[in-house]
């Protein structure tokens, strides 16, 4: 140190290149005063060379710094260390931060040597300071890049080990990042799930720079495994080339993918399962769905028929009028509307044909577009043959069971008539409650024959527009008989010529079946009186007695089928139920209806019947 | 005394028909299916046919045309009342008169006095 100004350049020079450094340079005593301050420092920090001698070197130190240069100057100033190196904030005199690299010795102030003075050697690098915080920045958001994206990222080196996941991967796992580092996808494997081998394969061709896509079922940190789709990249990673793996959890898609999957098959069974045939055509009437019953009662294979006209193949033709296609299909497909087909003759593969009854309902989508028809056609060959075989046993069984009723009624009248000679008194009772009885058991086959055919539309309804009045008198022939024998008037009067659009065979049925009712409970010497109202659209015919009426519990059993059966209106058994079931369905089914419009216990009941005009 | 041709093949029911109408006073022949009935046509001449609709051979329905349409026979003037153990619908009764029948009867309607009553209004 004694060397200074002994050999070298004189002291004057020393100075000079002390004022004159391109670095900044300062002597600092062990009060952290400055005692010199080269002019490069006064600049760094914008203060003139006096301002800068009155202050400490605190003074223009950031406050976060001061605590760390106290420190090492003491130590210096004490002896524990000859120099130290520290990058330390200063404040510039209009407030800035300028950063400098320091580099301090001690400096001998007197002759004993001790160290009262520092010497320092400070460069600002501010700018590179402020560089690397752009970059520190830069990497920041690089980092807040890899960690905000959905996806989780794996960045993996060669022998696929993690060197880095981010937030999505951990959020996926729920594994904390560190948990990851050094590990391989093998420990996030559901095992048992995946080909590894494969998938080893794979992230090799990407390290290769072939990029991969393929399946990968994890395992979170609860235990539970999950589908995700993987992508793997080549990337390079702190200058080292890497992986990097992009992996989108597809749980919920799959599980939709999975939903549509079994509705579809689930669709599928129903179609193929479905006793019926199913064909679907779209808006151009190309066909779409072609189930197997379709395939079955056609003969037509699907792979024939997927994406032809419906009409080039498909043809129904109305049973009966065989030169004459059937177009219910088609006016669905203009018209948008349900339409139903009974009878059609499907032709078949082979040129025969078959009796099926068909329905074509249109697919409107939601914008109330038409997306196709569907074309529902059901084989009825056996049905009808069931038909005919049921209408022929009715028949026989009609005629047979009544043959030998009519027998018993007419031997049993005969006895009580006195045909056979005079009837032993003790003998009357019952030979009386074998007619009777006859009598309920030919009625109760009319009406179970009326109920049959009913319902299985064997007795269709032929209506037409007719006179009511002739039916009218009909009826007064038919039951004249009977009002004879249990001294009953039936007033017609009020019913005149009027034109009705009904069933003749069906009303015949209902007014008979109201008069034979109010004959049975209209006592001898009543009543039965017929009234008529039209209006514009209806024809009502009242039927009014004066019988016993309707007991009030009886009301609303009146129409319903077997209602009534072992019930007893003022002592006489009232019937099967089945009369008044049978003429409400007539009625109904021929636009009109019956109904009762009032009953009185002891004075009598009134019916309406309502016919169309 | 008036002729009477009943054509039925339920016997119980011929023969119940058979003895009112003969205690009453008829000439009666029963015969029990459709060709023995156009063969006793001819031969009895009958006043009445009671022709029910069942009976075996060809249906009663085939027998009325048959009767109706001889061209030069007697039996074109023979009243016919078609009686049927079949519930009656109005159609079955028009049907009986177009073809030339009186009446359509449904047996289990009447008792045999009542159908007597029917018969003899007829055959006035």
């Amino acid at each position: 140190m004694d060397t200074i100004g002994v050999t070298g350049p004189s002291l004057d020079w020393y100075k000079k290149f002390f004022d004159y450094a391109a670095v900044g340079m300062v002597i600092s005593d062990d009060e952290f005063r400055f005692v010199e301050v080269n002019l490069a420092f006064c600049e760094m920090l914008e203060y003139t060379r006096e301002e800068l001698l009155k202050k400490s070197i605190f003074e223009v130190t950031h406050k976060d710094d001061v605590r760390i240069s106290s420190e090492k100057l003491t130590k210096q100033f004490v002896g524990k260390i000859s120099s130290f190196h520290l990058e330390k904030r200063y404040v510039r005199k209009d407030g800035k931060i300028v950063w400098g690299s320091v580099t301090t010795m001690s400096f001998p102030s007197d002759e004993k040597g001790g160290s009262k003075l520092s010497f320092a050697v400070i460069e600002d690098i501010t700018r590179q300071k402020k560089l690397q915080e752009d970059l520190l920045n830069s990497e920041g958001s690089y980092r807040g890049l890899f960690d905000s994206v959905n996806e989780a990222v794996y960045i993996q080196d060669s022998e696929g080990k993690f060197l880095d996941v981010n937030k999505g991967a951990v959020k996926m796992y729920g594994h904390p990042k560190e948990w990851f580092i050094g590990k391989s996808p093998l420990d996030v494997s559901a095992s048992g799930k995946n080909d590894m081998d494969k998938i080893g394969r794979l992230v090799g061709e990407a390290y290769k720079g072939e990029p991969q896509e393929f399946e990968f079922w994890g395992v979170r940190s609860n235990g539970e495994v999950f589908p995700k789709e993987v992508r793997v990249y080549k990337g390079k990673y702190f200058g080292k080339n890497v992986v990097i793996a992009l992996a989108t959890d597809i749980t919920v898609r799959k599980q939709a993918d999975l939903a549509l999957a079994e509705a579809k098959a689930r669709l599928e069974a129903i179609l193929e399962g479905i006793g019926e045939g199913i064909m679907v055509v779209d808006n151009f009437g190309k066909i779409i769905v072609y189930n197997r019953v379709a395939q079955k009662i056609s003969g037509y294979k699907f792979e024939e028929v997927v994406s032809r006209n419906f009409w080039e193949i498909v043809t129904f033709t109305p049973e009966g009028l065989s030169h004459q296609k059937s177009d219910f299909v088609r006016r669905t497909l203009s018209e948008k509307k349900l339409s139903e087909a009974s009878a059609q003759l499907l032709s078949q593969k082979n040129g025969g044909k078959v009796l099926v009854s068909a329905s074509a309902a249109p697919v409107i989508g939601k914008n109330r577009n038409l997306l196709g028809v569907v074309v529902v056609f059901r084989d009825i060959t056996k049905l009808r043959e069931v038909e005919r075989m049921r209408d022929d046993f009715m028949m026989i069984a009609s005629h047979e069971l009544r043959a030998p009723m009519t027998a018993i009624k007419w031997l049993v009248a005969s006895l009580l008539e006195g045909t056979y000679g005079s009837v032993p008194e003790p003998l009357k009772t019952p030979l009386f409650n074998v007619a009777t009885s006859t009598d309920r058991l030919i009625h109760l086959v009319n009406d179970m024959i009326g109920v049959t055919r009913l319902e299985s539309g064997g007795s269709k309804l032929v209506i037409s527009n007719f006179d009511i009045k002739p039916l009218i008198t009909n009826l007064l022939e038919i039951f004249g008989v009977e009002t004879k024998r249990k001294n009953i008037r039936i007033v017609t009067d009020g019913i005149s010529s009027a034109m009705v659009h009904a069933d003749s065979d069906g009303l015949m049925r209902i007014f008979s079946n109201l008069v034979d009712n109010a004959l049975k409970f209209t006592n001898e010497g009543g009543v039965i009186t017929l009234t008529m109202k039209s209006d514009p659209e209806f024809l009502t015919i009242f039927v009014e007695d004066t019988g016993v009426g309707i007991p009030g519990n009886f009301v609303d059993k009146l129409f319903v089928k077997f209602g009534q059966i072992r019930s007893k209106i003022d002592g006489k058994p009232v019937g099967t139920g089945l009369g008044l079931y049978i003429s409400r369905e007539l009625a109904r089914n021929m636009g009109g209806d019956l109904w009762l419009v009032r009953s009185e216990v002891g004075k009598g009941s009134v019916f309406g019947i309502k016919m169309l005009k | 005394m008036k002729k009477i041709l009943i054509v039925e093949d339920d016997e119980i029911i011929a023969s119940v028909m058979d003895d009112l109408l003969r205690r009453n006073h008829f000439e009666v022949v029963l015969v029990g299916g459709a060709d023995e009935a156009w063969e006793k046509v001819h031969q009895f001449l009958p006043d009445l046919v009671l022709l029910d609709i069942f009976i075996p051979e060809t249906d009663g329905w085939e027998l009325l045309k048959k009767f109706k349409n001889q061209i030069g026979c007697f039996c074109r003037q023979t009243k016919v009342v078609v009686l049927s153990n079949v519930s009656s619908t109005l159609n079955d009764r028009e049907k009986a008169i177009s073809l030339g029948a009186l009446d359509f009867w449904l047996k289990a309607n009447f008792t045999p006095s009542e159908l007597l009553e029917k018969i003899e209004k007829i055959l006035i």
